[in-house]
Formats: structure tokens, C-alpha cells, sequence
């Protein structure tokens, strides 16, 4: 194979590669070429920067403060402790020997007088070594041990303090004190309705609906909240359940009395800018005193 | 912009000689970014954190592993995110059963997103996927359809060559070929941005 046509051939496969999706017969293919040749490698480089900048045209979506902050601080305490796992508490090599090594000139001067006695101290010494040794290694077990059950525990305690704030947020959004609730129905043979909890001191939008029919396949329903002056804002595109349940969370600033109606559209999936269809769900908002 | 005692890298290699706080400000750097990835790939908040929480520890462990001549810090910590995040996109799928088609994007963008859905998935998570999928659609907009499909699944679905080509029906040789002219164009703006750069 020439130098070009090696080229050729691996150039569809860096993508794949910098992409990770190479197959193993592949992979190894490219191995072997990439250990002579650096101009692919630096394509390769070139084309994982391409694809980490995907990442960096998503809109981002960052942790909630607390989280993050709580997030940081597990970490850096973790590596404090893995710094301190991994730093030889004696000395990896020279621990066995120290406790058995008296110094040199002592040696010397004691093995000629009385070699008998030097040798059973030596293998007293060697015996406690040895046992310091088990031990240390039982202790670094257990400490192990006893660290990988407790990151488990926290992983399960952040699980549930989530699931609990999620769960606290909802029910904040429905049965707060500023909470104004919208109704919409409609009258059919399966009389979908819904309600919408605006809380309005957090701005906070629940939308809950029942009895909704499946959506065609490429279309979404889209929820909608009309302004008195007509303005339509998009709250979200959902599909309900197998059982026509939905519950849709949004955040969005508006004053008490510039809420008309909420509104559900059938839109195509991915939702509309605007409704495109005549609303398949309204809800009129009553005017605050 | 970093000076060189505080770049990227120079964290990391703090970070190999085991300097936790190097950690610290490198994740005060990138945790938000780490977060985006993992929030898109997972579609869900608690997953996306755990994953979050497994790529700063990876990248503390394997600091001393890191070589500048296989791309950025950034890169490296994305190409870490998305293979933590995947595990468990593919772990959830296992244990759920998750039907392929619940697990990338649709071509047209509108479908769930990267494990997103399973058939317990809840209406609140559909109307996420939903939008996810547009924003993800948004941030390949500037691809054609049939190299974006392509990249959609590989890079948010997890699929393997032959997997995309079996799910796409196209030939193996076409899914790499739109791979590479997708990757091509994604590449274009960072060259100007660093030949723009001073």
C-alpha cells in the first residue's frame, strides 16, 4: 500500500474513530497506521476537536448552584482521600527492610560477637515486619472497602434528595400561595381536561391533562399561554401517556393580569413558533381582583 | 483567557503531581459544559450529574494519562463525559429493554434523544426529549440532513458504524464518508477561530 492510498483509506475511518464508533478490525487498522504517521494523527486530533465542539453548540444547561458547589466539594474531599490512599504510608520498598535492617556499622559490629543472637533477633524483626505488612494491607482493604460504600451512599443519598426536591417543586407549583389554577376542557366522547397551577411568585407553570388522545406519529401537542394582548408563548411540546395523562413544568415571567387563556395545539413534532392549528385544548383565565 | 500557569493543561498536569485544587478549578471551568453533554446524551437530570460527578473523578484519576497531542483538555473531558454518559444510556437501556428507536433522535429531530424515552417514559420527559431534539437539531443545523442523521446517531445515539449503517440501510463506506464531510464541516469554524485567534 502507498502512502497515499494508505491516506485514502483511513481518512473515513479517523471520522469514525474520532466519533468512536470505529469497529475493533477497524480500530486496529488504524493503529497500526497512525504509529507512522503523524499527519493523521493530527488530523485525528483536528477532527476530536470537531467533535467535542458539538457539546459547545448545545445550549447549556448548567447545574443548579448548590448542586454544582456540592458536586465540587465531594470531589476535591475524594481526591484529598485518594491522594492520602495512594501516598505509602512506609514506603513501598523500603518498608519491609527498615524495621529489619539495623544500621550498617551496628551490623558489624554485632554479627561477629554473637551471630546467634543477631539471628533470631533478625528473624524477630522479620516476623513483626511481616505482620505490620498483613496488617497495613488489611487496613488499605478496609479503608477501600469502606470508601467505595460510602461514595455509593452519597451517590444514593444525592439520588434521593433529587428525586425529593423534584418532587417538592411539584408540589410547590400546585399548592403554593400564590397558585391561581386555569381550567380547560373540552366536550367530547372522551372529555379530555386539564388544569394549569400558576404560581405566581415563582412564576412557576404546572400543566396537568387527562383523557388526551394519542398524537399521529410526527406531530406533538404544544402548550401555549395567550397574553391579553395576543401575544402566543410556547410552554413546551409533550406527548401524552398510553393512558392520556400529561404534566408539563415551565418557568415564565408574567404579570397577574396579562394571562387571556392557556391554549394546546397539535403542532408538528419539534413543536411551532406560532400555533398552526386551531387549539385543541382552551382554558380562559379569570381576570384578578 | 487562562495564563499558561493556570491552562488547561497545566491544571491537569497539577493534577497528575496530585494537586485536588487543580481539580477544583478545572471543574469550575468545564462543569457546566460536562453537564450540557451529559444532560443531552441522558436526558435526565440525576443521570446527567452522576455522570458528571464520574468524568471529573475519571479525569483526576487519569490525569497523569492525559497527552496534548491526542486534542484539548476540553476534548479529552468531552470524549470522558460522553463515555460515562453512554454506559449508562446503554445500562438503562439494558435494564428497561428500550426499544432503538426510543434511544436516538430521530432524522427529521423530532424523536427522544439519547435514551431519553422508554415506554414508562413519563409525559414530562417526552415534552423534554422534544425540545432537546430541537436544540440538538439547532446545534447541527449548518449540516445536511443525511450527515447530520448520521452524526446524531453516532455522537448522541452510541452507535457503531455497522449499527448506524444497519439502522440507516445505507452502506458502511456511505455512513463514513457522511461522517467524515460532517466532521469536515464542523471542523471548518474552529480552524478560522484559531487562525483568528492572536
Amino acid at each position: 500500500m502507498s502512502e497515499s492510498s494508505g491516506h485514502d483509506a483511513v481518512r473515513d475511518l479517523l471520522a469514525m474513530d474520532a466519533l468512536d464508533a470505529l469497529s475493533p478490525a477497524d480500530r486496529a487498522a488504524l493503529d497500526r497506521h497512525l504509529t507512522t504517521c503523524d499527519e493523521c494523527k493530527r488530523e485525528l486530533a483536528a477532527l476530536r476537536d470537531a467533535t467535542a465542539s458539538i457539546a459547545a453548540a448545545l445550549p447549556p444547561r448548567p447545574m443548579a448552584p448548590e448542586r454544582q458547589q456540592g458536586m465540587r466539594a465531594r470531589l476535591v474531599a475524594r481526591a484529598i482521600e485518594d491522594r492520602a490512599g495512594i501516598t505509602p504510608i512506609r514506603g513501598g520498598s523500603s518498608s519491609p527492610s527498615s524495621p529489619t535492617s539495623p544500621p550498617q556499622s551496628a551490623a558489624s559490629a554485632t554479627q561477629s560477637a554473637r551471630p546467634t543472637f543477631a539471628r533470631w533477633l533478625a528473624a524477630a524483626a522479620l516476623l513483626l515486619a511481616i505482620g505490620a505488612i498483613a496488617y497495613d494491607f488489611s487496613l488499605r482493604g478496609t479503608i477501600q472497602r469502606l470508601s467505595v460504600a460510602r461514595a455509593e451512599l452519597r451517590d444514593s443519598t444525592s439520588a434521593l434528595e433529587r428525586r425529593l426536591a423534584d418532587q417538592q417543586a411539584i408540589l410547590d407549583g400546585l399548592t403554593g400561595p400564590g397558585v391561581r389554577v386555569i381550567d380547560a376542557s373540552v366536550a367530547s366522547a372522551r372529555q379530555p381536561y386539564a388544569r394549569m397551577f400558576w404560581d405566581q411568585l415563582t412564576n412557576r407553570w404546572t400543566f396537568v391533562a387527562h383523557n388526551l388522545p394519542a398524537t399521529a406519529p410526527g406531530h406533538t401537542y404544544q402548550l401555549w399561554l395567550v397574553t391579553r394582548d395576543q401575544k402566543k408563548v410556547s410552554a413546551g411540546t409533550f406527548t401524552p401517556s398510553a393512558g392520556g395523562f400529561a404534566l408539563v413544568r415551565a418557568t415564565y415571567p408574567l404579570s397577574p393580569d396579562s394571562l387571556a387563556a392557556i391554549a394546546v395545539t397539535n403542532e408538528p413534532a419539534g413543536g411551532s413558533a406560532q400555533p398552526t392549528t386551531t387549539p385543541f385544548l382552551v382554558g380562559a383565565a379569570a381576570k384578578t381582583d | 483567557m487562562p495564563n499558561d500557569s493556570d491552562s488547561d493543561a497545566a491544571l491537569v498536569a497539577r493534577m497528575a503531581a496530585g494537586d485536588e485544587q487543580a481539580l477544583g478549578v478545572l471543574y469550575d471551568r468545564w462543569a457546566t459544559t460536562v453537564h450540557t453533554l451529559a444532560y443531552y446524551l441522558l436526558g435526565q437530570a440525576d443521570d446527567a450529574e452522576d455522570a458528571v460527578e464520574e468524568t471529573f473523578w475519571q479525569a483526576w484519576r487519569e490525569a497523569g494519562r492525559y497527552d496534548a497531542s491526542r486534542g484539548a483538555v476540553s476534548t479529552w473531558l468531552s470524549t470522558i463525559a460522553r463515555s460515562r454518559a453512554l454506559d449508562r444510556q446503554r445500562a438503562r437501556r439494558r435494564r428497561a429493554e428500550e426499544p432503538l428507536d426510543g434511544v436516538v433522535p430521530s432524522s427529521d429531530g423530532s424523536g427522544g434523544i439519547a435514551g431519553s424515552r422508554s415506554p414508562a417514559a413519563n409525559p414530562q420527559q417526552e415534552a423534554e426529549a422534544s425540545e432537546r431534539a430541537r436544540d440538538i437539531a439547532a446545534a447541527l443545523e449548518k449540516l445536511p440532513a443525511e450527515q447530520r442523521e448520521v452524526i446524531e446517531l453516532a455522537y448522541f445515539g452510541g452507535l457503531s458504524q455497522s449499527e448506524i449503517a444497519a439502522r440507516t440501510s445505507l452502506p458502511l463506506g456511505t455512513v463514513k464518508t457522511r461522517a467524515r464531510l460532517a466532521l469536515e464541516k464542523l471542523r471548518a469554524p474552529l480552524a478560522q477561530h484559531r487562525e483568528g485567534a492572536p
